[in-house]
């Protein structure tokens, strides 16, 4: 494995951490009212600066991710990614406060490997 | 029942929505790239995808799809909300084998176990909580 991917794959899951924690900041800075038409809705999104940050975070993840895809095999790279399933649980912990139980905590848990599963075996050299 | 729970369950629709359109766009994008199998990527590659209306189909998909994730993470904990996401990693795979005709193998319907009983947990998570 190069050694380059050492540092791009805690990049590529911060990245998605960081986009979403942007997203849920735009999220709760919208207004109820935004839901009156879905062209107002629209216009709503596009002015929330978080939601923008984002996209933005996104785009670069994009970029990232497609360095990273250069580099090794998309059946090791898309079981690594399903660790972003425990980088926003924490986030959301830390940064919203939000309550994680213990059974959330195991479910995270069999959902990052059972994605992780899935992808190893939907793309695996067989 | 708790509040929580019956706000839970007041989603539904939502994350139907979500699911639906989500995995939509996985498989209309799919779709779109038939024609491209075959062509150098330049301006026919291009020309192609741009005009194909299956593409568009998956743009205007994949913007709803964006449009309906903020909604649900307006009223929804990001925590809850981002791990039920992993459930269209399972659409997907159900809908390309039911409508795209591919084949799933044992290590996919084991991954999708553990993903179902991991959303599973959080049902429960969320039913105990409040």
């Amino acid at each position: 494995m190069a050694p380059e991917l050492l540092i791009l794959f805690p990049i590529s899951i911060a990245c998605d951490v960081v986009g979403q924690v942007f997203f849920k900041l735009g999220a709760d800075r919208l207004s109820a009212r935004a839901h009156s038409s879905a062209l107002t809705f629209s216009r709503a999104l596009l002015r929330e600066r978080w939601l923008l940050a984002g996209i933005a975070t996104f785009a670069v993840e994009t970029i990232i991710w497609l360095r990273i895809l250069s580099l090794c095999p998309l059946s090791i790279a898309f079981p690594i990614a399903a660790l972003n399933f425990i980088g926003v649980t924490l986030a959301a912990r830390v940064i919203f406060a939000e309550t994680i139980s213990a059974a959330q905590w195991v479910g995270c848990g069999l959902v990052t490997v059972g994605v992780a599963v899935l992808a190893a075996a939907t793309v695996g050299p067989t | 029942m708790s509040g929580s729970g019956n706000r839970w369950m007041g989603d539904a629709p939502l994350w139907t929505a979500f699911l639906a359109v989500g995995t939509a766009t996985q498989l209309l994008f799919k779709v779109a790239s038939g024609p491209l199998e075959h062509l150098d990527f330049g301006a026919a590659w291009f020309q192609t995808a741009f005009g194909s209306p299956m593409f568009a189909a998956a743009v205007v998909s994949y913007l709803a799809t964006f449009a309906l994730w903020i909604v649900i993470l307006q009223r929804t904990a990001l925590s809850r909300a981002f791990l039920l996401t992993a459930l269209v990693y399972v659409t997907v795979t159900l809908g390309a084998a039911l409508w795209l005709g591919e084949r799933i193998n044992g290590g996919q319907i084991a991954g999708i176990a553990l993903v179902m009983i991991g959303i599973a947990l959080l049902g429960v998570a969320g039913r105990t909580r409040a």
